[in-house]
C-alpha cells in the first residue's frame, strides 16, 4: 500500500480529533456529574429521566397537601376533645341533684355554651373550620344559633385522581337546628333555671347523643388520619425509589468516568507521541 | 558508423528527460499537500534505434509529451457519492443539535418542569382556594408554562430561518462552483485538442465536482471532448461545456425553496427532486423534523389550553359568579397566553364547580389538577407523557443524525485514503525518484563531459 504524506496527516487528525471528543465527552460527565446533558446522549433515558422528575414532583405536591390535611385533622379533633369534655361537663351538672346551686349550675351552662360556640367559630388563617365551603362565614350566629356554613367537605388530593374529604360541615359536628349542641344546652339551662327536673333529666340523653355524634366524627377523621399518613410514608417510600432510578439513569458513575479519561488521556498522549514521530522523519533527514 | 555527435546527442536526450523527471517530480513535491492532486510522472521512452554497421543502436531516451496522472476515476466517481451523504447529514446533524437545545430538559427546567408546576399550582389552589398567594403563584406558573411554550415555537421558526440563510448560502456556493468547473471544461478542452494534457485543470475540476456534491446531489460525466456535465435535481442541467445553468432560492410557503433557472428564465422548483448534499440535510430538517416537533408542539398546547378551558369556564369564582372567562387564550404554541382578565384579578380563576359553595369549593381546581394525569393526547398518552416522547424523539433523531454523520465521514476518509493510495503525493517516493533522476542527469552530463574530451582527443590528431 503507498502511503502519501496527505493520508498520514488526514489519518492523524481524524484520530486526535476522535480521541479529543471522546475525552470532551467524558469530561463533561465528569464536570457535571451527569451521564445524561443532552436529550440525544440517551433518547430512551431523558425520557424516563422527565418522567421520573414529574412522578416526584406530583409526590412532593401530595405530600404538602397531606401534611396540610394531617394539620387540619389535628387541629380539629383538639377543638373537638375539648368541646366533648364541655359537654360532659355540662352532663355532670344535670346529674348534679343539689337543688340550691340550679342558678349557677345554669349559669355554667351557659358559659359552656358560649365556650362551644367560641369553638364551632374557630378560624385558621382567617377561615372557619366548620362552615363547609362557606369559609368566611361564621357558621354559628351567637344569638340564634343558626347554621349559616353548607354541606361541604375540605377536599385534597392525595394522589392520581385521590381525594381524602374532611369533615367541615358545622351541622353534621354540633348537630342540626333545634337539635344542636347550643339549643340542647340552652335548654338544659332553661330547664335548670325552673327548674324542671324531667326536663332535665331529658337533656341527659340529648347530651350523650351529641358526645355520641362527636366521639364517631374523631373516629372517623382518626381513620382519614391514619389513611393520609398511610400515604404520605408511601409517597415519601416511593420518591427515595424513583429518585434512586432517576439517579441511575441521568448520573454519571463519576469514578467509573475518571479512570475512562485517564485510559483516554493515555491513548491521546500515545497518539501524538507516535505523530510527531512519524511526521517528523522522512528520508530528507538521512540524505547527506 | 557510430559518430561522437551521436553521443553527445544521446547526452543531451538523456540530459533534458531527467531534467523533465526532476521538475516533475518538484512539482509533486510543491503539490503535496494541494487538496485533490494527483501526482505524476513523466512518460520515458527510448528513442528509435538506428541501425549501424548492420547493428542496431539506441539513440537516447525522450519524454512523451503525456505527461501520467496517477488517478482512478471509479473512486473519484464513488468519493462524490459519498460525500452527497456527507454533507446531507453533516448539515441534518448541525440543524438538528441546535434544535435538541431549545428542549433543553437535561437541567430541569424545561417545559417539562413548566407543566409539572403548573399542575401543583393548581393542587396548591385546591388547598386554599381563597388564597391570594395561591391565585398569584397559579397565574405566574401559568403564564411560565405559556411563555415556554412560545419560546420553544419561535427559537424552533426561528432556527428554521437560519437553515434558510444557509440554502440560500449553499446555492450560491453551488452557482459559483458551477460557473467555475464550466471554466475549467473550457480550458481542458482548449489544452487537450492541441494534443497537451491538462492534469492540472483536471484535477481541480475534480477537486470541485467533488466540493459540489457535497453540496448537492449531481450527476456527472464526461464526454469524449473532455467536458464535464453536471446535473442536479432528476436531470436539470447545471453544467454542460462551457455554460451553466444557476440555481436561485425563492420564498414558497415561508421557507427558501430552491429553483432551477432555464435558460429563458423559467424557475421550476426542485427541492423535492434534491435528495443529497448539505442541502437536503437543511431543508429535510426544516420541512420535515422541525416542521414536525413545531406540530407537536402546538398539539400538546392546543390540548392543554382547550382542556384546562373547558373545566374552567362554568366553573364559580371567588365573587360566586359562574366563570365564563377563558384560562388560556391563544390558537397555538406560539401565541398561548394566561387571559389577561385573569392576570388583571386572580379572584376571577374559577377553583369550585357549578353548585359548590364559595370561597371553600375547591372541586374546579381538583378536576384541573386531575388533568395531569388523563390520558388527554389522542387518548393515549398524559401531557407529560407526550412531551416526553417528543424529546425522546428529537434525542434520537440527533443521536441518528449523529451517527450516520460519523458513518459517512469514516467511509468518506477511507475512501478517500483509496484515492490518496493511488494520487497522492509520498515525499519519500519523490525523494527516492529525485536521487534516482539527479544520478541520471549527472551520468548524462559526464557523459558529455566525456564526449567532449573525446573529440579534443581528436581533434589534437588533427593539429
Amino acid at each position: 500500500m503507498r502511503i502519501s504524506n496527505q493520508m498520514m496527516a488526514n489519518n492523524i487528525i481524524a484520530q486526535l480529533f476522535r480521541q479529543t471528543e471522546q475525552m470532551g465527552k467524558t469530561q463533561e460527565q465528569i464536570i457535571t456529574g451527569k451521564r445524561i446533558n443532552r436529550a440525544s446522549d440517551d433518547p430512551v433515558g431523558i425520557s424516563s429521566v422527565l418522567s421520573y422528575r414529574k412522578t416526584i414532583s406530583s409526590l412532593e405536591q401530595y405530600n404538602t397537601n397531606i401534611s396540610q390535611g394531617k394539620m387540619r385533622i389535628d387541629t380539629v379533633d383538639n377543638i373537638l376533645e375539648m368541646v366533648g369534655d364541655l359537654l360532659l361537663d355540662a352532663k355532670e351538672i344535670a346529674y348534679d341533684t343539689d337543688p340550691d346551686m340550679r342558678s349557677e349550675m345554669a349559669e355554667d351552662v351557659a358559659a359552656i355554651r358560649e365556650q362551644i360556640l367560641q369553638m364551632a367559630n374557630y378560624q385558621i388563617d382567617g377561615e372557619y373550620l366548620f362552615s363547609g365551603d362557606e369559609v368566611d362565614t361564621a357558621p354559628y350566629n351567637s344569638t340564634t344559633w343558626l347554621y349559616n356554613g353548607d354541606d361541604g367537605t375540605k377536599d385534597i388530593m392525595i394522589g392520581e385522581n385521590m381525594e381524602a374529604n374532611l369533615t367541615a360541615d358545622g351541622e353534621d359536628i354540633f348537630g342540626a337546628d333545634n337539635d344542636n349542641v347550643f339549643n340542647i344546652l340552652n335548654d338544659l339551662q332553661t330547664a335548670l333555671n325552673a327548674p324542671n327536673a324531667a326536663d332535665i333529666e331529658d337533656q341527659i340523653s340529648r347530651l350523650d347523643n351529641a358526645i355520641d355524634n362527636l366521639t364517631s366524627i374523631r373516629a372517623r377523621e382518626a381513620g382519614v388520619y391514619k389513611r393520609l399518613e398511610a400515604t404520605e410514608n408511601h409517597n415519601a417510600y416511593f420518591k427515595v425509589n424513583i429518585q434512586e432510578m432517576l439517579s441511575n439513569t441521568e448520573d454519571a458513575d463519576v469514578a467509573e468516568a475518571i479512570i475512562s479519561f485517564r485510559t483516554q488521556l493515555t491513548a491521546y498522549e500515545s497518539t501524538l507521541a507516535t505523530s510527531s514521530m512519524i511526521l517528523q522523519k522522512s528520508l530528507i533527514d538521512f540524505l547527506g | 558508423m557510430p559518430s561522437i555527435y551521436g553521443l553527445l546527442n544521446v547526452g543531451k536526450s538523456a540530459l533534458l528527460t531527467q531534467q523533465k523527471a526532476i521538475d516533475i517530480t518538484g512539482n509533486n513535491i510543491a503539490n503535496v499537500n494541494t487538496p485533490g492532486y494527483s501526482r505524476q510522472r513523466l512518460t520515458i521512452e527510448q528513442n528509435s534505434p538506428v541501425r549501424v554497421d548492420g547493428q542496431t543502436m539506441g539513440t537516447g531516451v525522450s519524454a512523451d509529451s503525456q505527461i501520467q496522472r496517477f488517478y482512478d476515476q471509479f473512486l473519484n466517481a464513488q468519493l462524490s457519492t459519498e460525500n452527497q451523504n456527507l454533507g446531507r447529514w453533516e448539515a441534518q446533524k448541525s440543524a438538528l443539535k441546535k434544535a435538541e437545545l431549545m428542549f433543553d430538559e437535561s437541567t430541569g427546567y424545561g417545559l417539562s418542569s413548566a407543566i409539572n408546576e403548573f399542575f401543583n399550582a393548581w393542587q396548591d389552589l385546591s388547598n386554599n382556594p381563597s388564597g391570594v398567594a395561591e391565585r398569584t403563584t397559579l397565574i405566574s406558573s401559568a403564564q411560565y408554562l405559556a411563555e415556554s411554550f412560545n419560546q420553544i415555537n419561535s427559537s424552533l421558526n426561528q432556527l428554521k430561518a437560519d437553515i434558510d440563510d444557509h440554502v440560500d448560502d449553499i446555492v450560491g456556493n453551488i452557482n459559483d462552483i458551477a460557473d467555475q468547473i464550466a471554466d475549467l471544461n473550457l480550458k481542458v478542452t482548449q489544452l487537450e485538442v492541441s494534443g497537451y494534457n491538462a492534469n492540472d485543470f483536471r484535477d481541480e475540476r475534480d477537486q470541485l465536482v467533488l466540493e459540489l456534491s457535497q453540496l448537492i446531489d449531481i450527476n456527472s460525466f464526461e464526454d469524449g471532448d473532455g467536458n464535464v456535465t453536471v446535473m442536479v435535481g432528476e436531470g436539470k442541467p447545471l453544467v454542460e461545456g462551457s455554460s451553466t445553468w444557476h440555481l436561485v432560492t425563492s420564498n414558497n410557503g415561508g421557507v427558501q425553496d430552491v429553483n432551477w433557472e432555464s435558460s429563458n428564465g423559467t424557475l421550476t422548483n426542485i427541492t423535492s427532486q434534491i435528495s443529497g448534499g448539505e442541502i437536503k440535510g437543511w431543508t429535510e430538517a426544516r420541512d420535515e423534523i422541525i416542521d414536525g416537533y413545531i406540530t407537536q408542539l402546538d398539539d400538546l398546547a392546543n390540548t392543554m389550553r382547550t382542556s384546562v378551558n373547558t373545566l374552567h369556564t362554568g366553573s364559580v369564582d371567588l365573587n360566586g359568579t359562574t366563570v365564563t372567562e377563558l384560562f388560556f387564550t391563544g390558537t397555538s404554541a406560539s401565541d398561548m397566553a394566561v387571559n389577561n382578565a385573569l392576570v388583571a384579578d386572580s379572584d376571577l380563576i374559577g377553583a369550585a364547580a357549578a353548585g359548590e359553595g364559595i370561597p371553600g369549593g375547591n372541586s374546579t381546581a381538583i378536576a384541573i389538577a386531575n388533568l395531569q394525569n388523563t390520558a388527554s393526547m389522542g387518548g393515549s398518552s398524559t401531557f407529560n407523557e407526550y412531551y416526553n416522547s417528543l424529546v425522546g424523539n428529537v434525542g434520537a433523531d440527533v443521536q441518528a443524525a449523529d451517527f450516520n454523520f460519523s458513518h459517512q465521514t469514516t467511509m468518506v476518509q477511507d475512501l478517500e485514503n483509496y484515492r490518496q493510495e493511488v494520487s497522492g503525493v509520498s515525499l519519500d517516493e519523490e525523494m527516492v525518484n529525485l536521487i534516482q533522476f539527479q544520478h541520471a542527469y549527472n551520468a548524462a552530463a559526464q557523459l558529455i563531459t566525456m564526449a567532449d574530451e573525446m573529440l579534443d582527443t581528436l581533434m589534437s590528431i588533427a593539429r
